[in-house]
């Protein structure tokens, strides 16, 4: 890295991996013995807990290996890099999230019409296990959740898995001493709806950044009135502001030099880009020069 | 550049589906049947009919996707989405393709489980879903066959309708094996080498739409080939910090900084170069920045291709 001043996604990110690469391996490992477990012990439970565990590994490898792909530099082929592999891998994460809450819905509704009287000490257990591997997922992909929306989504399943863990065992407990049948499919109404409101708040801003939207803190008029207030600019129009990914903001426009300014046209655009890198942080800036004799008439602020 | 405006605004028409009567007929059809399939699916508890249904579902999913895109990506841009809605099509896509990889899931899931423990199935409804099946999938092919040799979109349909009418022969083999030979666990087979086939399927639809959502460089064009072209203009020392991407396909982008000669007259180099792009090279919307010299954009080496072999460069 020539500049080592631009990014956050390269402090501990080996670190990062490491405990990643772990949250993988303990789901996996739970996958593994469950299914073992469930073959020798002919309990179908058993079997059914280790594909949710198997799921939940799976997001983590989808986050983990974005991750790393979005590391790469850019090539003829991908001539921004591969930031964005984390946004998609978010996308998909988030998608399959709603579809599990939706599922959980359906699931919760149907058992308040027909309780079904899921108990007993094997699921109990099976439940606690899966739990305690969960909150030690949640516990190491924690802090790197918090600055990427990518890591987040994988830890929204996690979570989603634990409360569901929880609700088993706290409902199985209750069926048995209680014989009260209403509490699983009430937690589990719960935990639908928490899901499906998170993962809606956190799919927009997804979609924002993939539909080539503008930052949502930054309006574009903004930054063309940035670019205006440089001496010597007359105008800027076709602007197309978007993000590159969570981090980095990019700007494309023209630029309408004043009348009798065109021979200082470079030193002008040189402070425009200075002017916006400094007051908005945008990075990377393309201007297209029009002397005001030919400028594109008509042409709109934003947009083309 | 008058010229170079309009040019842009009437580039602005739709390039969507075409589609037309053939597609949404062929739609209407294919989610009545949908239903219908889903419904003896669950009855039933055959694993072949029910991973044929969600094939079915991607397959009208897919259809809704392109009509439903079509919509809004004739939205204009506006502030918060200055490139307009193209990408809502690619999005729709990756949705769709990512709940077809979940329905594979759940169907290799389910016939996972019935192996251990094969039900009897009725095979008269079985036979019954697949005639139906059989029917629609030729009037759709019918319907759009002469219209996809010319468009990619409704090619892409074609092959779905193709993959289901394999799912329909398949339930129809199950049906007989069943009556004939009694071996019960023919559906949960036949039902996971399904779910196989839709997973394989998914992953086409998600590598591309996730490659159009990286900003891939579109793959129909040579980005050296555009470079040297740029190059070899006028008044063009080089051309750096070159950047080419997709915003839905059929339409591409491009952005780059030249470097001009002293003296050169900027506007000049930059109407030869738009031309050249346009024109040659297809591109649909152009940025050039021109400059005599390269001024240092801190932070952005990370993204630039050309940051290797360009001098002045640090």
């Amino acid at each position: 890295m020539p500049h080592g001043h631009h990014h956050h996604h390269h402090h501990d990110a080996e670190g990062g991996d490491g405990k990643l690469a772990a949250a993988v391996g303990v789901n996996m490992l739970l996958t593994v013995a469950q299914v073992i477990g469930g073959i020798v012990s002919g309990s179908l439970a058993m079997i059914a807990d280790a594909l949710h565990n198997f799921s939940d590994a799976a997001s983590l490898v989808i986050a983990a290996a974005a991750r790393r792909i979005a590391r790469r530099p850019a090539d003829d082929d991908m001539t921004f890099g591969y930031a964005r592999a984390e946004l998609v891998a978010a996308l998909i994460n988030l998608t399959t999230l709603i579809v599990i809450g939706l599922y959980l819905l359906y699931e919760a509704v149907f058992r308040l019409i027909e309780p079904e009287p899921v108990t007993g000490w094997l699921i109990i257990v099976i439940a606690a296990v899966a739990l305690a591997v969960d909150l030690a997922t949640a516990a190491l992909t924690w802090a790197m959740s918090k600055d990427s929306v990518n890591i987040r989504a994988a830890f929204l399943h996690n979570l989603a898995d634990a409360m569901g863990s929880l609700a088993v065992i706290v409902a199985g407990l209750l069926i048995m001493w209680f014989d009260w049948m209403w509490v699983d499919p009430v937690a589990t109404l719960g935990i639908a709806g928490y899901i499906l409101w998170m993962a809606f708040t956190e799919i927009g801003g997804v979609i924002r950044i993939l539909m080539l939207g503008s930052p949502p803190d930054l309006a574009p008029d903004h930054v063309i009135a940035t670019a205006e207030a440089v001496p010597g600019v007359k105008g800027m129009h076709h602007a197309h502001l978007w993000q590159l990914d969570e981090h980095r903001r990019m700007l494309e426009a023209h630029i309408v030099i004043a009348a009798g300014e065109w021979g200082e046209a470079d030193a002008i655009k040189q402070a425009v880009k200075a002017e916006i890198e400094g007051v908005h942080g945008i990075g990377h800036v393309t201007l297209e020069m029009e002397c005001a004799g030919h400028e594109c008439p008509h042409a709109r602020a934003v947009g083309h | 550049m008058s010229s170079e405006t309009e040019f842009h605004i009437r580039g602005h028409g739709s390039h969507m589906p075409t589609s037309g009567r053939g597609m949404v007929i062929s739609a209407w059809l294919t989610g009545v049947y949908f239903i219908i399939e889903l419904g003896i699916g669950l009855w039933t508890g055959s694993i072949a009919v029910l991973s044929d249904a969600f094939h079915t579902f991607s397959a009208v999913g897919g259809i809704l996707v392109a009509v439903g895109a079509a919509r809004l990506s004739r939205r204009p841009a506006d502030a918060t989405f200055s490139f307009g809605w193209y990408r809502s099509e690619i999005l729709g896509a990756l949705v769709n393709g990512g709940f077809l990889a979940g329905m594979a899931f759940v169907v290799i899931y389910m016939a996972a489980m019935r192996l251990n423990a094969p039900i009897d199935l009725p095979t008269g409804p079985m036979l019954l879903a697949a005639a139906g099946g059989l029917v629609t999938e030729f009037i759709s092919l019918g319907l759009i066959w002469k219209q996809s040799r010319s468009d990619m979109n409704v090619r892409g349909a074609l092959w779905h309708i193709i993959q289901t009418f394999v799912g329909s022969l398949l339930i129809i083999v199950t049906a007989l094996v069943i009556r004939f030979t009694g071996f019960l666990m023919i559906d949960p087979l036949l039902g996971m080498a399904f779910g196989f086939v839709l997973l394989w399927a998914s992953w086409g639809i998600l590598r591309d739409a996730a490659r159009l959502l990286m900003e891939a460089a579109p793959s129909e064009i040579d980005l050296n080939s555009v470079i040297a072209d740029l190059e070899a203009l006028d008044g063009v020392h080089d051309a750096h910090h070159v950047h080419a991407w997709t915003l839905t396909s059929g339409r591409n982008v491009f952005s780059a900084h030249l470097r001009v000669g002293d003296g050169v007259d900027p506007q000049a180099v930059q109407r030869r170069a738009h031309r050249l792009l346009r024109r040659d090279h297809g591109f649909f919307f152009v940025t050039l920045q021109t400059e005599t010299e390269c001024l240092d954009e801190s932070g952005a080496e990370t993204i630039d291709i050309t940051s290797g072999h360009q001098v002045g460069h640090v």
